[in-house]
């Protein structure tokens, strides 16, 4: 068994004049629930198509299970489950009839219709024609769909999407113990870090095409840096002085300047200096970033 | 079982519930409807012909079905099986399966060659009972026998055989165009364009459409150039769109 079940090198695409994915390299660790972070239009859906074969790389490789997507595209996605975007569901079909067409086109024993739908929840709603379920109950049937055949791999494009709260959490659960209670490595993309941060143990994050981050969490939180914050009126003219004081100071929304952290000493001459050119200083406070603003700064053009 | 038989079975599973698949028996259905009401409201004008009937109830059955409803079924039934997959672009889902290209895009290109296959047999048979029972309530009516069913079964797979070309272009077409309207309306502009040139030996033997209707030509050698031409250019076409097809890209 390899150790990832994902490797890019060097992953291109361009849509016309337009770079959408630039250079990714992803490794994503078998048994691990990785999370694909980026905000919207960051190129995770066009990574996952590339991951699929759907569309052709302009330059770089893709290896899933170890062979490349380019020469093994059918035996690699014999052994992928996918949800790309929305499922895509016959809506005059019922559920379990949605379920053997997969079952047909995946070679899959049409018996393992019963525990796909069980893991799902959708066993009593099986017989019932798709246009009459609601969007969570298509969601979770599109992860059924996924999950026929025992796959190693599932790739679940914004899984949650449209989803009311109590269905995001049932789908985090879900997902949760894919690895651990069927062995199923998961590839998720999201838009949102809080959803990812309760059930990935990987993440990579991606804004403009480019990868940003790739790691856990944890590693993600330990790259945490402390600030220093200070309330004021004009920020923008204050952080430009001290820019040129040479304190690397930004100007953020609410009237606050951040800087790095800094002693005590650099800290009273800071506000000396801002206080003796007439700025009103109401706060001076130290800042630990939470994962959503560290999410945020590494995926704002710079 | 193979993996062609596989995906043909799972495309002939998509058909439940669907409009495409009444369409199999209401487009036939409508001609023979048409016939039959033909012949009952004018007894007095079939009669005095003097005549066996089953001449003009096989010539009006497969030219209403080669030149007008044949051409437009065939566009109609590709739309609507190529929208299964066009709306909420199914083919993402599909195309990631592990299923070779060239396996999907023939499987959807055998269903509405079956069709036309039930549907022109449905015809032969509906045509044959409609002289059985008019002759039966308007003795008049001259239907004798020997019933000619050889003669019936015979057009219709010719017809079947002549319209192989037209289901494969607009096979290509409907998986191509992402709309109905765009596909249908391509069908719906060539239909026209037969009636025109139906009758032209220079361009109506060219153009595909009217290859199903020109079978009612009768001149030496033509039926055999009509069949040479729809299947070698059906050959053609298949090839072509499974190439196409086999390098498209999901966006």
């Amino acid at each position: 068994m390899h150790d990832m079940v994902i490797e890019t090198s060097g992953l291109s695409r361009r849509f016309g004049d337009r770079l959408v994915v630039d250079s990714l390299s992803l490794q994503v660790p078998a048994g691990s629930v990785f999370g694909f972070l980026g905000p919207n239009g960051a190129g995770k859906t066009t990574t996952i198509r590339l991951l699929l074969g759907l569309l052709r790389t302009n330059s770089g490789t893709i290896r899933i299970f170890g062979e490349s997507i380019t020469t093994h595209r059918l035996p690699v996605l014999a052994r992928i489950g996918a949800l790309v975007e929305a499922p895509s569901l016959y809506p005059h079909l019922t559920g379990t009839e949605n379920l053997r067409h997969a079952c047909l086109l995946k070679r899959v024993d049409p018996k393992d219709i019963d525990r796909v739908l069980r893991i799902v929840n959708l066993s009593s709603d099986g017989g019932r024609q798709v246009k009459t379920y609601s969007l969570g109950m298509k969601q979770r049937l599109g992860l059924a769909l996924a999950l026929l055949g025992r796959p190693e791999l599932i790739i679940l494009d914004e899984p949650t999407n449209g989803l009311d709260p109590a269905g995001i959490q049932e789908m985090r659960h879900l997902l949760r113990d894919m690895p651990v209670s069927h062995g199923i490595s998961v590839f998720l993309s999201s838009h949102l870090l809080t959803e990812v941060d309760q059930m990935a143990s990987h993440i990579g994050i991606i804004a403009a095409g480019r990868l940003q981050f790739q790691g856990s969490p944890d590693e993600l939180r330990a790259r945490r840096q402390s600030s220093l914050r200070i309330g004021l009126d004009r920020p923008e003219i204050a952080a430009e002085l001290l820019r040129q004081q040479g304190w690397p100071a930004v100007a953020r929304e609410q009237n606050l300047v951040e800087l790095p952290a800094m002693d005590q000493d650099s800290t009273v001459r800071i506000n000396r200096f801002l206080v003796e050119r007439g700025f009103g200083v109401h706060l001076i406070s130290g800042h630990q970033p939470t994962l959503e603003e560290m999410f945020f700064d590494l995926t704002q053009p710079a | 079982m193979s993996i062609f038989l596989r995906t043909l079975l799972a495309e002939l599973l998509k058909l439940r519930r669907t409009l495409a698949f009444w369409l199999v028996f209401l487009a036939p259905g409508l001609i023979l409807a048409l016939e039959f009401l033909m012949f009952h409201e004018r007894v007095d004008f079939f009669a005095n012909k003097h005549q066996p009937l089953w001449d003009i109830l096989h010539r009006n059955s497969f030219s209403l079905w080669g030149v007008l409803m044949l051409p437009l079924y065939v566009t109609l039934q590709t739309a609507l099986l190529a929208g299964l997959e066009h709306t909420e672009d199914r083919w993402r889902s599909l195309l990631a399966m592990p299923v070779p290209r060239w396996a999907i895009y023939w499987s959807k290109l055998v269903i509405p060659c079956l069709m036309v296959v039930i549907s022109s047999l449905f015809l032969t048979g509906g045509a044959l009972l409609n002289g059985v029972v008019l002759r039966s309530i308007q003795p008049r009516l001259l239907f004798p026998d020997p019933i000619p069913w050889d003669l019936f079964l015979r057009d219709a797979w010719l017809t079947i055989v002549a319209s192989l070309l037209i289901v494969t272009i607009h096979h290509f077409v409907s998986l191509r165009l992402r709309t109905f309207a765009a596909s249908t309306g391509v069908g719906v502009c060539a239909t026209i364009i037969s009636f025109i040139l139906v009758n032209s030996d220079k361009y109506g033997r060219l153009w595909p459409w009217c290859l199903p209707a020109r079978l009612l030509v009768t001149k030496p050698g033509i039926t055999h150039d009509v069949l040479v031409y729809s299947v070698v250019g059906a050959l053609v076409v298949s090839l072509a769109g499974t190439w196409e097809f086999s390098r498209r890209e999901i966006r």
